[in-house]
């Protein structure tokens, strides 16, 4: 059922999006060119900066320091029972949304889309956020210091989402 | 923060590089960034293309509307004794709804606008319990279509870019629950502290 959703759910929202519109009578077609414009243009404004955050992530595991960061780490990942090289890209999530996306793009581009790790690292990308610029855009927003146990709270939980999605990823697709 | 970080990144591996000897590949590296920075927004392009139009359809035809109705029984188990029907409640959800669907355009202002009329009549300065619970929701990413990351996937030529799909759905919703979890027992555990202080005369707020 979850198998099927997956691979059928894109079409079907598809239609089912289609359809509504249809059914108000809209111009679909010139509706979906201009959200098509908005998007494209938040991709394009995301250029710069990929271009600074990617050559910071090549540079720092061209300069074998990655590697040296994930030894030092690979205690903890043997203790959560994860890939080494996917410590980069956790400790990096909960700061910087695009370079965690520059850490995942260079994980599948020498591991390959389907190994363990690039899984692995999809799955924790795709179900945590950017726990600290979230936290700090929005508390900012209304002048808020006093933010709580919220950051705290929000960072356990992401590393909640690094052991199950890594174990969910070993369970679901690769045993 | 990412000021320090870029920078970090940037100084460090030259030193580290020159050190360890890989100038060469170092100097390297510099253009693959580029070149795999552009490879990278080309790929995402047409998907965000493609989905943000679809997602401009749902949001015309009331179809986004439609579905932040459905979620509020779930925003009042998250903010119990906030207003029914308010501006609070409605803009929450269309909050929730756009981070949900993959907009990343509309989901922070959405949110931020959740944030100000949580704020409204409170005292400047502090975070109320809504508000956090708000950060918290909006930090643990619920997201149907992981568009960006399955287009990542596609390109790189995965034999089943989608077959993600299902341990997202079930690792953000087990994070979404403990953090609920977290937050409200770690609230629970800091108010005997909070008020200690403010019988000892914590700071006078101004």
């Amino acid at each position: 059922m979850l198998n099927f959703l997956s691979t059928a759910l894109v079409p079907l929202l598809a239609s089912l999006i289609v359809l509504a519109g249809l059914r108000r009578r809209l111009d679909l077609f010139a509706c979906f060119a201009e959200g098509a414009r908005q998007g494209m243009g938040s991709i394009l404004s995301l250029v710069p900066t990929l271009v600074a955050l990617m050559v910071g992530v090549e540079m720092l595991s061209a300069s074998g320091l990655l590697e040296l960061l994930g030894r030092a780490l690979a205690p903890a990942a043997r203790l959560l029972g994860l890939p080494e090289a996917l410590m980069p890209l956790v400790i990096l999530r909960p700061i910087s949304g695009n370079g965690s996306l520059s850490v995942l793009g260079d994980l599948i581009a020498k591991n390959g889309a389907d190994s363990l790790v690039a899984t692995a690292g999809a799955v924790i990308l795709t179900s945590t956020e950017t726990t600290l610029y979230t936290a700090g855009v929005y508390f900012g927003s209304v002048g808020a210091r006093d933010t709580g146990p919220t950051i705290p709270a929000a960072l356990l939980s992401d590393l909640i989402a690094v052991l199950v999605g890594g174990g969910l990823v070993k369970l679901m697709l690769f045993s | 923060m990412l000021n320090k970080i870029w920078a970090g990144m940037i100084l460090i591996s030259t030193l580290a590089g020159l050190a360890l000897g890989r100038g060469a590949e170092l100097s390297g590296a510099v253009f693959t960034g580029c070149s795999r920075a552009l490879s990278l927004a080309v790929t995402l392009l047409g998907v965000a293309a493609f989905w943000s139009g679809l997602m401009h359809i749902a949001e015309q035809s009331g179809l986004l509307a439609a579905f932040a109705g459905l979620l509020r029984p779930l925003i009042r188990l998250l903010f119990p004794g906030l207003g029914r029907g308010g501006g609070a409640e409605q803009a929450i959800a269309a909050s929730m709804t756009a981070n949900i669907f993959g907009l990343s355009g509309a989901a922070t202002p959405l949110g931020l606008r959740a944030m100000a009329e949580l704020a409204k009549g409170q005292p400047r300065g502090m975070a109320s319990p809504h508000m956090q619970m708000l950060v918290l929701i909006n930090s643990a990413s619920l997201q149907i279509v992981p568009a960006t990351v399955v287009a990542l996937r596609q390109e790189a030529g995965s034999a089943a870019p989608f077959a993600i799909m299902p341990a997202v759905w079930l690792t953000s919703a087990a994070t979404l629950v403990a953090g609920v979890l977290l937050l409200r027992l770690l609230t629970a555990l800091a108010r005997p502290r909070r008020q200690r202080a403010s019988e000892k005369g914590g700071l006078r707020r101004c």
